[in-house]
């Protein structure tokens, strides 16, 4: 298991474990736990972006550091 | 009977420029999550019917308790219909809000906007299905393009039949249920159940739904090049050099050579330097005398002449005002909105901010903090304003006090930029951009170890790459142009006549040698510099104006650059500080500022002297 901040691009992933507080509003753009994910960048020390199907996310430094993701 | 219509959507969706067809007002429009802040209503234009929509800032959902959302939750409640705009290229995303809605059972009827962008994207939306699984009408549209709206009217206008109650799924309908009993309408039950703990299941129940409609209707072949260009910029290497590129271009190419040098020499030097102020001041002096250069005290000695300096003197209300308003400040100002509503339009600015989001961590803040960051390169006075999207504390006074030591307005930005791009070459710009990040780094960097609290994480979706719509952004960059200009346009009278008014009592004099030693002694400049600082107190980009006429060496201009650009906020900034935190923390960073630009100043003069 990795912290999501530890994701490179182009990686496929899948998404374990969120933090409670950030749960609701992840689904709410559409990542829940268990879906396959893409990482399309990763700014070192920084940002990731992640997709799914069209939409782009971005998750911030801190909340990168506080999810965990498995790849395959 | 009054019909009172919610416009709902997620953030960037096209709701503004629909309310805008809709009711003729304008809403400030932007390709950035979470610019419309203040909410809009007005009535639908052309009709004998009165009907009010109400523009509600985009949101992903109606039930997290931030500001944005509870105010567009209370705006449904009390609507009788509710218009949902969503986007054609990210409907899984959308869908949710959408399906929300349905819940919520109130009439409701949705634009499916941005159908052009969904066929560049390769992106095909069986509408008709949609609409039989929502069990509401659903419309496309081209609102940029005006396509489709014409038929949304029609809708509008027959709501009674248009307008239906979505389908509420039987799994969801369970958790609201024991709700029933308390509350009085269903949109209350809905509202409480998903306060409660069920909210998870809820909210995963719904997507579950959303995911399996969009598969339902939704098909895709292949790629398109835009997504492609989108992801690049956010790459961390192409990304940062075109970052640096954009900005280099903006503030350095665009507005400090072109708008500050050309277009401001053209009109100030050009017209206002050579016909206005000659005519104005023949026509004062037909009747009184003009001093220029005066110290002493004429209200008392020669009235007449006091009078002449006040109107048309170095200070004067009708010539220095005047020329500084429209010969420097509309252009400047025009420039920087015009290069900004491009940036927005673009979806560049949330790209940046997820390029500056590890920076910008490390000190207190997250990648939101970058919109009033650079919006304060506008008007720093609004961009404390914004500082209201940032949700932890922390961010907001880090930011807040960043923008009150380190960043400089449109106005005082263009007039410093043209006072290097003067003096030659790109080094005096590199030195005056280096010290600014310096300070910038190190005043966040200790705001964050001193400021208690954590600075709030940065989750953001990121809009599309587009073509900019160039009336969208005419309309913008002179919406908000003329908001700017008629709040300064006082202020600057009132600047104005305060110096002139010590220029014409002789306190003037007094005033300089009053700070005359901290000029001359610690940042090494000429006596005069003085007053451009009295200025710069009242409004800052006036006191940047005052240097142009000053004669100094290089090595002082840059000093003079840097000391005014790190120098206090202006009157509106403090009051705006005041009003959003409270007067402690405005008369800190007010202090701060002074202390810091003079230490520096004191400290980058005498570099200087061996680097120039």
């Amino acid at each position: 298991m990795l912290k999501l901040s530890q994701l490179n691009s182009g990686q496929v992933f899948k998404l374990v474990e969120v933090p409670s507080g950030l749960k609701a509003e992840l689904i709410r753009l559409g990542l829940c736990v268990g879906d396959q994910l893409q990482c399309i960048s990763k700014i070192p020390f920084g940002a990731v972006v992640i997709q799914k199907d069209l939409v782009e996310i971005a998750v911030g430094f801190n909340y990168a550091r506080e999810i965990l993701v498995d790849v395959n | 009977m009054s019909i009172k219509i919610a416009l709902v959507g997620n953030p960037n969706v096209g709701k503004s420029v629909i309310f805008n067809y809709l009711t003729g007002v304008y809403v400030d429009v932007s390709n950035y999550p979470g610019t419309t802040i203040e909410i809009a209503s007005a009535y639908l234009k052309d009709s004998n019917q009165s009907i009010k929509i109400t523009d509600t800032p985009g949101v992903y959902g109606i039930s997290q308790n931030n500001d944005e959302e509870k105010a567009t939750r209370d705006y449904i409640l009390e609507a009788d219909l509710v218009i949902n705009v969503v986007s054609s290229i990210t409907l899984s995303r959308d869908l949710f809000l959408t399906k929300q809605l349905a819940d919520l059972a109130k009439p409701m009827l949705v634009v499916l906007n941005q159908a052009d962008e969904a066929l560049l994207r390769k992106v095909a939306i069986d509408t008709e299905l949609l609409a039989q699984k929502l069990g509401v009408n659903v419309l496309q549209a081209v609102a940029t393009k005006a396509v489709g709206l014409d038929q949304l009217k029609d809708f509008i206008l027959d709501y009674q039949n248009s307008f239906k109650v979505g389908i509420v799924s039987d799994q969801i309908e369970e958790y609201v249920k024991p709700f029933y009993d308390q509350c009085l309408t269903r949109m209350e039950a809905l509202m409480m159940a998903e306060s409660t703990d069920s909210q998870e299941a809820i909210y995963l129940a719904r997507r579950k739904e959303v995911d399996e409609l969009v598969k339902l209707v939704v098909s895709r072949a292949g790629f398109s090049k835009r997504v492609l260009l989108g992801q690049l910029l956010t790459s961390p290497i192409i990304g940062s050099i075109v970052a640096v590129l954009v900005l280099y271009l903006f503030l350095f190419q665009f507005l400090g050579v072109f708008v500050a040098g050309t277009v401001v020499g053209f009109v100030e030097d050009g017209f206002f330097k050579q016909y206005y102020e000659p005519f104005v001041v023949s026509v004062v002096e037909r009747f009184s005398t003009v001093k220029f250069d005066n110290l002493e005290n004429l209200v008392f000695n020669d009235p007449l002449a006091a009078l002449g300096t006040f109107l048309a003197g170095d200070y004067g209300v009708l010539t220095l005002t005047i020329t500084y308003l429209y010969g420097l400040l509309v252009p400047l100002v025009f420039g920087f909105y015009l290069g900004l509503a491009i940036l927005e339009d673009s979806g560049y600015l949330p790209r940046l901010a997820v390029l500056a989001d590890g920076i910008l961590s490390r000190l207190g803040m997250n990648g939101r903090a970058i919109i009033p960051l650079i919006l304060g390169g506008g008007c720093v006075t609004m961009a404390v304003v914004t500082t209201r999207l940032l949700t932890s504390k922390k961010e907001k006074l880090i930011t807040m006090a960043l923008l009150g030591l380190s960043i400089p307005c449109s106005a005082q930005l263009g007039v410093i930029q043209g006072l290097l791009t003067n003096i030659g070459g790109i080094k005096p710009w590199l030195i005056w951009s280096l010290s600014l990040v310096f300070i910038f780094g190190i005043a966040g960097t200790v705001l964050n170890k001193l400021v208690p609290g954590t600075c709030g994480n940065f989750i953001s979706d990121i809009p599309p790459m587009r073509l900019p719509n160039l009336r969208n952004v005419f309309t913008k960059t002179y919406v908000r142009s003329k908001v700017f200009i008629d709040e300064a346009t006082p202020a600057f009278f009132i600047a104005a006549a305060s110096v002139a008014g010590l220029q014409i009592t002789g306190l003037l004099k007094y005033v300089i040698d009053f700070v005359k030693p901290l000029i001359t002694n610690v940042l090494l400049l000429p006596a005069e510099v003085s007053v451009s600082f009295i200025l710069g107190m009242i409004r800052r980009d006036f006191g940047a104006f005052g240097l142009l006429s000053i004669p100094m060496s290089d090595a002082q201009m840059i000093t003079a650059c840097i000391v005014l650009t790190l120098f206090v906020p202006c009157i509106a900034t403090f009051a705006v500080m005041v009003k959003e935190k409270n007067l402690k923390v405005a008369l800190i960073i007010w202090l701060a500022s002074w202390i810091l630009a003079f230490m520096f100043g004191g400290l980058i003069a005498r570099v200087l002297v061996y680097l120039i």
